[in-house]
Order: C-alpha cells, then sequence, then structure tokens
C-alpha cells in the first residue's frame, strides 16, 4: 500500500475518486471490530476491485515536484492518467508524443474542472509518452505507456462461445416453455 | 474545459424539489396499504400501463445513463450497442414471468422458488448471490447520484449521494412496491421524454463528421468492430443482464404483481422501449473527444458532454433525466430487496408465526437498515460504476440456467443447481480477476450451464409442481 501525504485540499475534489488508495486500509481496520467484519470484508473485495480496474502505479513524490502517474501498460486501449504536485488553484495539460524526447506535441488534453486526473481512451496497439505542464510551464516526467490489445483469435474465440451459449439458451427457454403451455393447455393445475 | 454547468445551489435545489414530490407521493399512496401483501405487491393487481412502464423505468437505471455511455468511451461503437442488447433480458423475462404467475400465484419472492424447488444449500447459494447484487447494485446507485451532481455541479460527492439515498429511502418506506411503481411511471415519462429531447438536441449541435473524423485520427479503437476487449465484453453483457433480470426480486416481485395476462405483454413492452435509450445516452459518450472532454472518471463522460453541448438547460434536462432513472431503480431495488429479508430470512427462518402486521413493521425497518448499509458503502467511492456492476456479473450470470431449467424441467435435483450457481460463481471471478471485468458473466454462465446439463442428464427423481404451493402458517 503506497503512503500517501496529500490531503484533499492539495489535490481538490479528485482526491475523493482515488481516495481507495489511500485509505483503505484505514477504513478496513476501522471496520475489522467483532461486528463489522462482513462490512470489513465487502469493503476489501471492493478495494480488490478498484485495483484491478484501474491498475494505477502510483508513486510517492514530493508535494512541489509535478509528476505523472498511471499505468504503463494496458490491454483494452483506454487509461487513467493523474497528475500530482500541482499548487492550489493551478491547472495543467497533458501532452503527448511519440517519442520519449517530445520532438513534436501531437495531442494535447485538458482536464475537466479542476480533475487532476483524465480519463483517455480508443488507443490502438503501440507505445505512448505522455507529461503533464502547469500553468506556470512546469513539467512532470515523461510517462511511458504500452498499449497492446488482446489477440483478435482470443476475443473472437470468446465471441463464439458466448454467441453458442445465447443461441443455445433462447432456444431451450422457447422449447420449454412451448412444451409447457402445450401441456398447460391440455390439463388444468401448474404444470 | 473549466466551469461546471449548473449552480451548486441549483442541482441540490432540483434534488429537494423532486425529492419532496415523490416523498409526499409515496405518503398518499401508502395510505391505501392496509397488508403486508398491499406493502410488498401491491395488491397483486397492477395494470398493463403502469407494468410497462415500471419494467422499463426500472431498467433504465446508472446502468443506462451513466454506465452505457462510459461504456462507450472505453469500448466505442460496441459500447453502445452492446449496451442495448441488455433488452434482450426483459423480453426474455416475459415468457418467465408468465410462467412464474402459473406456478407461484401466491408467492412473495425468488428465495421463495428456489427454497421451495431446490431445498436449503440452493438457497443459502442463491441469497449469498442476491445480497452481493443487491448491495453492488444499490451502492452504484447511491454512486451515481454523487456522481452525477458531481459532475453537473461541482457539488460534493458526499451531499449528492446522501440526498438521492435519503430521498429514495424516506418514499419507499412510506408507500412500498405501490409507490414505486407508480412513481416509476411518472419517471418512465420524464425519462422518454428527455432522452427523445437530448438526442434531437444533440443532434443539430454537434456534427457527425468532426465526431468521426477526431475518433478516426485519435481514438481510432472507438470505431473498430474487431476492438478485442469489446467483443469479448458484448456478449457478456448479454448474460449480465440475463442474469440480473432472472434472478433479482426486483423483476420477479414484479411479476408477482402484476395481473395474470399482463405480465408477458409488459416485460416485451418495456424491453422495446428500453431498447434505444442506451444507443442515445452512448452515443453522448463519443462526441467527447472532440468536445475537449476528458473526464476524470469514465462514468461522468455521459452528464459532462450533454451539460457541456446543451448548456445550463440541457443540464438541467439532463439532470433530471438521470436524477429521475436512479430514483426508479433505487426504490424499486430497496422495495424487492427487503422483501427478500423480510420473507426469506425473518418470517421463514426466524419467526414463521409472525402477524401481517409485524412482517409489515420488519419490511420498513429493513429498508432503512438497507439505505443506511448502502450509505455507509457509497462514502469511500473506491471504484468505478462500470467495474463495481461487472463485478456482481460473475454472481448473477451463474443463476441464469438453474432458475430457467428448474422453473420448466422436474428432473434438476437442488445439489446440481447449487453446485451450478457455486462453481459458476467461482469461474467467474476469476475470470474477472485474471482477465477483466468484461469476461466474468460470460464464463460463469458458461460453467453453470455446463453444470445444469449434468444435472439433468443425472438427475432420476422428478420435481413434484404441487410442492411449489406452500402452506402459510399464520398467528
Amino acid at each position: 500500500m503506497p503512503q500517501h501525504k496529500f490531503t484533499c485540499s492539495q489535490l481538490g475534489v479528485s482526491c475523493r475518486l482515488f481516495s481507495w488508495q489511500g485509505t483503505s486500509q484505514q477504513q478496513t481496520v476501522g471496520l475489522g471490530t467483532s461486528r463489522g467484519w462482513p462490512l470489513a470484508v465487502l469493503l476489501s473485495l471492493m478495494v480488490l476491485i478498484g485495483a484491478n480496474a484501474h491498475a494505477m502505479t502510483v508513486s510517492t513524490q514530493a508535494a512541489s515536484e509535478l509528476t505523472l502517474s498511471g499505468p504503463d501498460q494496458v490491454r483494452e486501449g483506454y487509461f487513467q492518467l493523474r497528475v500530482e504536485g500541482l499548487s492550489e488553484g493551478e491547472s495543467f495539460q497533458l501532452e503527448q508524443s511519440n517519442d520519449q524526447q517530445f520532438s513534436s506535441v501531437v495531442a494535447v488534453y485538458q482536464p475537466v474542472g479542476a480533475f487532476r486526473q483524465l480519463s483517455l481512451s480508443g488507443f490502438d496497439n503501440g507505445l505512448y509518452y505522455f507529461r503533464a505542464v502547469s500553468d506556470s510551464g512546469q513539467q512532470s516526467q515523461v510517462h511511458q505507456l504500452e498499449v497492446e490489445h488482446y489477440p483478435l483469435w482470443q476475443a473472437l474465440s470468446l465471441f463464439v462461445i458466448g454467441a453458442f451459449l445465447f443461441a443455445s439458451f433462447v432456444v431451450t427457454l422457447l422449447v420449454l416453455h412451448s412444451r409447457r403451455n402445450s401441456l398447460g393447455s391440455k390439463r388444468a393445475g401448474h404444470g | 474545459m473549466d466551469e461546471f454547468a449548473l449552480d451548486p445551489r441549483v442541482g441540490f435545489a432540483i434534488v429537494v424539489i423532486f425529492g419532496l414530490g415523490w416523498i409526499a407521493f409515496g405518503y398518499l399512496l401508502g395510505r391505501q396499504n392496509k397488508s403486508h401483501e398491499d406493502f410488498a405487491l401491491a395488491g397483486r393487481n397492477v395494470g398493463f400501463a403502469f407494468a410497462s412502464a415500471t419494467a422499463m423505468a426500472t431498467w433504465v437505471t446508472s446502468n443506462t445513463t451513466l454506465v452505457a455511455p462510459e461504456l462507450t468511451f472505453q469500448f466505442g461503437l460496441w459500447g453502445m450497442v452492446g449496451y442495448s442488447f441488455a433488452a434482450l433480458g426483459l423480453m426474455l423475462f416475459a415468457p418467465i414471468s408468465a410462467r412464474i404467475k402459473t406456478l407461484l400465484p401466491n408467492g412473495y419472492t425468488s428465495g421463495d422458488f428456489i427454497r421451495l424447488r431446490f431445498g436449503y444449500w440452493a438457497w443459502l447459494c442463491f441469497m449469498v448471490i442476491s445480497f452481493v447484487y443487491a448491495l453492488g447494485w444499490l451502492v452504484s446507485l447511491g454512486m451515481a447520484g454523487g456522481i452525477l451532481l458531481q459532475a453537473l455541479s461541482g457539488l460534493d460527492y458526499h451531499v449528492g449521494m446522501s440526498a438521492i439515498l435519503l430521498i429514495c429511502v424516506v418514499y419507499t418506506l412510506f408507500g412500498g412496491l405501490r409507490a414505486v411503481i407508480a412513481t416509476d411511471f411518472i419517471q418512465a415519462l420524464i425519462i422518454i421524454t428527455g432522452v427523445v429531447l437530448i438526442a434531437f438536441l444533440l443532434l443539430t449541435q454537434v456534427g457527425l463528421p468532426d465526431i468521426h473524423q477526431r475518433l478516426a485520427d485519435h481514438h481510432p479503437r472507438l470505431l473498430d468492430l474487431l476492438f478485442p476487449a469489446a467483443v469479448m465484453f458484448l456478449f457478456n453483457n448479454i448474460f449480465f443482464g440475463l442474469g440480473e433480470i432472472f434472478h433479482s426480486n426486483v423483476w420477479w416481485s414484479r411479476a408477482l404483481a402484476f395481473k395474470k395476462k399482463v405480465a408477458f405483454r409488459a416485460f416485451l413492452t418495456g424491453g422495446l422501449l428500453w431498447l434505444p435509450i442506451p444507443i442515445v445516452t452512448g452515443f453522448v459518450a463519443l462526441a467527447a473527444p472532440e468536445l475537449g472532454i476528458f473526464p476524470s472518471s469514465p462514468d461522468m463522460v455521459g452528464p459532462t458532454v450533454a451539460a457541456a453541448v446543451l448548456g445550463t438547460t440541457g443540464a438541467v434536462v439532463v439532470f433530471i433525466v438521470v436524477f429521475s432513472a436512479l430514483a426508479s431503480s433505487l426504490d424499486s431495488l430497496l422495495a424487492a430487496t427487503s422483501d427478500l429479508v423480510t420473507r426469506d430470512i425473518y418470517h421463514k427462518r426466524i419467526r414463521p408465526t409472525a402477524s401481517d402486521q409485524r412482517l409489515f413493521r420488519v419490511n420498513r425497518l429493513v429498508i432503512a437498515g438497507l439505505g443506511l448499509l448502502t450509505w455507509i458503502l457509497c462514502l469511500p467511492q473506491i471504484t468505478t460504476l462500470a467495474a463495481l456492476l461487472n463485478f456482481t456479473g460473475a454472481f448473477v450470470a451463474s443463476t441464469i440456467w438453474p432458475i430457467v431449467v428448474g422453473l420448466y424441467q422436474p428432473r434438476l435435483s437442488g445439489s446440481y443447481a447449487a453446485l451450478a450457481m457455486a462453481l459458476g460463481t467461482i469461474a467467474g471471478l476469476s475470470a474477472y480477476f485474471m482477465v477483466g471485468f468484461y469476461v466474468a458473466a460470460l464464463t460463469a454462465c458458461l460453467v453453470s450451464a455446463l453444470i445444469t446439463a449434468i444435472g439433468v442428464w443425472r438427475t432420476k427423481e422428478a420435481f413434484d409442481w404441487d410442492d411449489l404451493n406452500e402452506q402459510e402458517v399464520s398467528s
């Protein structure tokens, strides 16, 4: 569990969105009394879900240094990037490049409102480089992210299995229902 | 995008005005409830218009208004189209609802059927699954309320979440299922009108060619029909929807509350009315990159884009639509889950001789307790809506085959039904953690189907359908 030093006022509203990262341990311990164990178990499970959903790698940096964090590798082409180390009221933009040296900026993304995190999606296979730039011109380190989608054969195999299972289900339901209806019309009662 | 579309005070005022309206309505309707059966099943006398509206409105929830855009933002075209296939759950429940009404004319809950048809162990598995799902859905709805207010007005997440939960708990407490169904009818009218209005305004104000060009240049996978994770997600979402509806007491209580010949037509109509809604709400998310909107969390994309495109008036419409959708599902789930606890645990396991008035009181206490538990679990806001909902997919999809086969085929024993639900859930959870949320329900359903098939093949003794006619013990 990473050790976080930040406070809500430092991070603005966005700290609530990822409070599981910093406070989940505290929550679980707080509920870990004899009466609170079911809640503790459920919360722990939900923390696991969060960890699985976001797969965020959060680095611990001094508050004054602008840092950009996020996953190193994703399989679905969508991810979230988070900026830390901005001063109160300061905004930022996220820049994307095709190389680590940032010889050219190919896209710029702005956050919504005072949020310190962005969600991006629809990326193809490849290596992408991002950095955050604050209003005052301060730059974060370059974050490298690799997108590697699941192989198509794997996806199509699951698609075919799903299609077969669904077709079997619909046929089973309709056959059972029509048989039962024809039986039901021949005799009274529910069966 | 630097500003929020609504002033926080405007957002909160809408919640308070609508909330007081729903509560007053619930109070008025609640005065007609004379018995526990009135409270829990609206007197088993709900007609076609109300039945169709409640089926559609309950299924339009945070799933449709917030998660459909989230999944479109993540999975592109398949996210939008695939999500609308969840309507199949409602449509395929139409024949099931007719069968439920025939088999259990005096039944109360889905738990009743599982207990009488399959026995204790299957009932236990089913109750665990039901509670995980109900809590997951309740928490996701509470979270959605907070996220909605935060995305549109910047109001603190905890304020929005607490206000919406409190309103729904109070009017469900007053009115029971009768109030839930009546408010659903009004909420359905608001949802349909609002969604049509949003679609019209979006199409007239945002250029489709620009959206397409931006996506093709910078987010190409969102337009790709062979996007691997999205292809995996498609059938997973269908099975998740089927599992949600087929097992949940939300839908069983409606099947039991509707008039005898109404249930089939009502679920079919509800499904058809619901089908286009995720397409509209999902399309909103595809406009996000062109508008330069990259939300903090993907579940905020729908309301954020709609508010940005449609301005303050649009934001008010979006807010009212989503708030109605959330309320219509939250109240239904509170009512149905409290019925399950009151009937299946308190009445059948703890106090079989409880009087009708005592059941009535316990039911209300359970609603309040569930509201409180949901509020506590919503406080940390620990994950995104889609991840939370799809976690429960691993549980509910394992119930599809045992329930359907158990309703029609007498040769499926309780032990095989229990095994199908337990092993299906374990397999689904393994897939969830090892691959991703978009394969959990499919895996659970597949394993459960195989065990159910073996169960039908191996079971020799036929179930006597008359055993479902349970004699009530009264004090």
